[in-house]
């Protein structure tokens, strides 16, 4: 019985999030309402890349480029075959994790700044093509999607995708992860394939950046090359280093108040890269492992009995 | 007097490796039988480290073969040589520092876990069967070593002595046919030397697993091992029982000598 716990928060969590969107919502600020729906995909993007930055210690910086596979490969289908987009939203982020497949493959075999640089490489290619690909609506941008996203669809998917994340980590290969961030060569010793382990957390984290990519599409009707910049990837990592590498509560807190301070206070909105270099500076000076650090919200408050750990 | 090559668990044949200009190791000839208790000593540089990164398969050897359980290791990756029963500390101890004391061990008992990752995501039967396995052998193994009043406690805040017996527990956790200790007595006052190699012996026969031992420190190896290879500049010197290797001019000349050089 202890073990349905998790699941029975999950349902409750949905359930309320559907009640919400019908007796709430409706009468609520469109503008803040709008704000809460970006920061549930910053938190699938961000969840994502936790995984891969954080608990695995993969630095990549193309986050953003998983994001825009999902989000065309979404868009296109639901576009061109009238597919329901919530089914082409998860057909999305399988696209997405498929290019992780094909980017981490090669790349993870290898180490540290070589990671960085190939799939910093990855997010500019995937414009350039997106850009030159008149089926994908080229630089214009692919417009008349359907308009599907609503808050309760978003937080759906952000629950569904916390527990996966967080299952993911409380399991043998999540354990295999953090060996493979800790000393590699110490993980391989145990006759673990850290290739294999790396690419897996790749794969996942690309799947649920498609996820969100999806999202951005069908919540605002059209999808642009420029939302998928590089920029966005750093914007992702400096969520999850403020948040605290080895934590996922962290960056998802981090996630959230970087997504909601720039919409709230607008004139912030044009300086936000030279916000994230001050407070990546300032984190580190005071901080250094980040918010939480590799600790957990659940382990700050008492309610660690009954979410257990990794909430 | 040399066993038959069909009952060799491992064997090195004629290992070499070179390094730019440096041979670090030359024309090196091991065999281990199954059960065996064997050391390999030799002053620092002798090239130790190096024979079990050749084992080990973080180098290749330039010449030579090894084989292991009668096929060769030649060329095979490091997490695959592992797989094939083959466990290892680190001199430099290489622990997940940002685990627990636990999870450390935990994490090398991931090939006995019977599930897939799909069923630890949906959190089926099997996940939290092989999790309550798991966490009841890692609870013993560090039981076994002394470990389970820390269990809890990040890896990098045991003292070094206890650093040292958990990567020996991790390594055994993989379950290996043949484990290689680089130097576990390393830094540790002569009484903790002498409890970690009674612990290492008592290893070898509970655990039924053969042991290849780095020390440099003479006395501490000549009272468990049952045979000695002892290296200098990379090529074996002697080999023999701790008598054997004890009165054995070259060995006296090579190693004393460097010890003799250290004190004074
Ligand atoms: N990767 C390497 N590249 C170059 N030289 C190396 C390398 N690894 C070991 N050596 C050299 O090989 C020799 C033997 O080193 P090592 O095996 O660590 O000695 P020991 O463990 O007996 O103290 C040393 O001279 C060392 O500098
Ligand atoms: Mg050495």
């Amino acid at each position: 019985m202890k073990h349905a716990a998790v699941y029975l928060v999950a349902a409750v969590l949905i359930a309320a999030i559907w009640a919400l969107d019908a007796w709430v919502i409706p009468y609520s600020d469109f503008y803040i309402t709008n704000i809460v729906i970006k920061i549930g995909y910053n938190l699938l993007a961000v969840m994502g890349l936790a995984l891969v930055l954080g608990f695995t210690g993969q630095f990549s910086l193309g986050h953003a480029g998983f994001m825009a596979v999902g989000a065309y490969a979404a868009g296109a289908l639901a576009l061109h075959t009238g597919l329901p987009p919530m089914l082409t939203t998860a057909i999305g982020g399988l696209a997405a994790a498929l290019a992780g497949l094909v980017v981490g493959l090669p790349s993870l075999r290898l180490t540290g700044d070589y990671l960085a640089v190939v799939t910093l490489g990855f997010n500019g290619i995937i414009i350039v093509i997106i850009q030159n690909t008149p089926f994908l609506g080229g630089a214009q941008g692919l417009i008349g999607l359907p308009l599907a996203t609503t808050f309760a669809t978003t937080w759906t998917w952000v629950v569904i995708g916390g527990l996966f994340i967080r299952n993911v980590l409380n399991s043998p290969t999540g354990r295999v992860l953090r060996a493979v961030r800790d000393n590699e060569i110490a993980t391989r010793s145990l006759g673990i394939n850290t290739t294999h382990a790396k690419v897996v957390a790749f794969v996942i984290g690309a799947f649920w950046a498609g996820v969100a990519g999806a999202l951005i599409g069908f919540l605002n009707s059209s999808l642009f090359p420029a939302q998928f910049q590089y920029d966005r990837s750093i914007e992702l990592v400096a969520m999850v280093v403020l948040g605290g590498t080895g934590s996922l509560s962290g960056p998802l807190i981090a996630g959230a108040a970087l997504t909601a301070l720039p919409e709230l206070l607008r004139p912030i909105a044009e300086y936000r890269m030279v916000l994230y270099s001050v407070l990546l500076i300032v984190m580190m000076l005071v901080r250094p492992t980040g918010l939480l650090g590799s600790r957990e919200l659940s382990d700050l408050v008492p309610w660690r009995r009954w979410f257990g750990r990794a909430v | 007097m040399d066993a038959p090559s069909d009952s060799r668990l491992l064997d090195l044949q004629r290992v070499g490796i070179r390094f730019g200009g440096l041979r670090a190791v030359s024309d090196l000839e091991i065999k281990l039988v199954p059960g065996c208790l064997h050391g390999l000593i030799g002053p620092n540089g002798a090239g130790k480290t190096t024979v079990f990164n050749l084992i080990t398969g973080i180098y290749r050897p330039t010449e030579g073969d090894i084989h292991f359980d009668g096929t060769s290791l030649v060329g095979e990756a490091p997490d695959r040589i592992a797989k094939r029963g083959i466990g290892r500390t680190f001199q430099n101890i290489r622990l997940f520092a940002g685990m627990s004391v636990i999870e450390n061990v935990k994490v090398a008992m991931y090939r006995h876990a019977a599930g897939s990752l799909w069923e630890s995501v949906l959190r089926m039967p099997r996940y939290w069967r092989d999790e309550a396995t798991i966490h009841r052998e890692a609870t013993q193994l560090l039981d076994t070593f002394g470990l389970l009043s820390v269990a809890d406690l990040g890896a990098e805040q045991l003292p070094y002595g206890a650093r040292r017996r958990l990567e020996i527990a991790r390594a055994l956790a993989t379950r290996p046919k043949l484990l290689l200790l680089d130097e576990p007595a390393a830094g540790m006052n002569p009484s903790e030397a002498h409890d970690l190699m009674n612990l290492v012996r008592w290893v070898r026969d509970s655990f039924g697993v053969s042991i290849l031992l780095i020390e440099h420190h003479m006395p501490v190896v000549m009272g468990i091992c049952e045979r000695i290879t002892v290296l200098d500049q990379g090529a074996s010197i002697a080999e023999g029982s701790p008598r054997e290797i004890q009165n054995d001019p070259l060995v006296i000349e090579a190693y004393l000598g460097a010890d003799v050089e250290a004190r004074g």
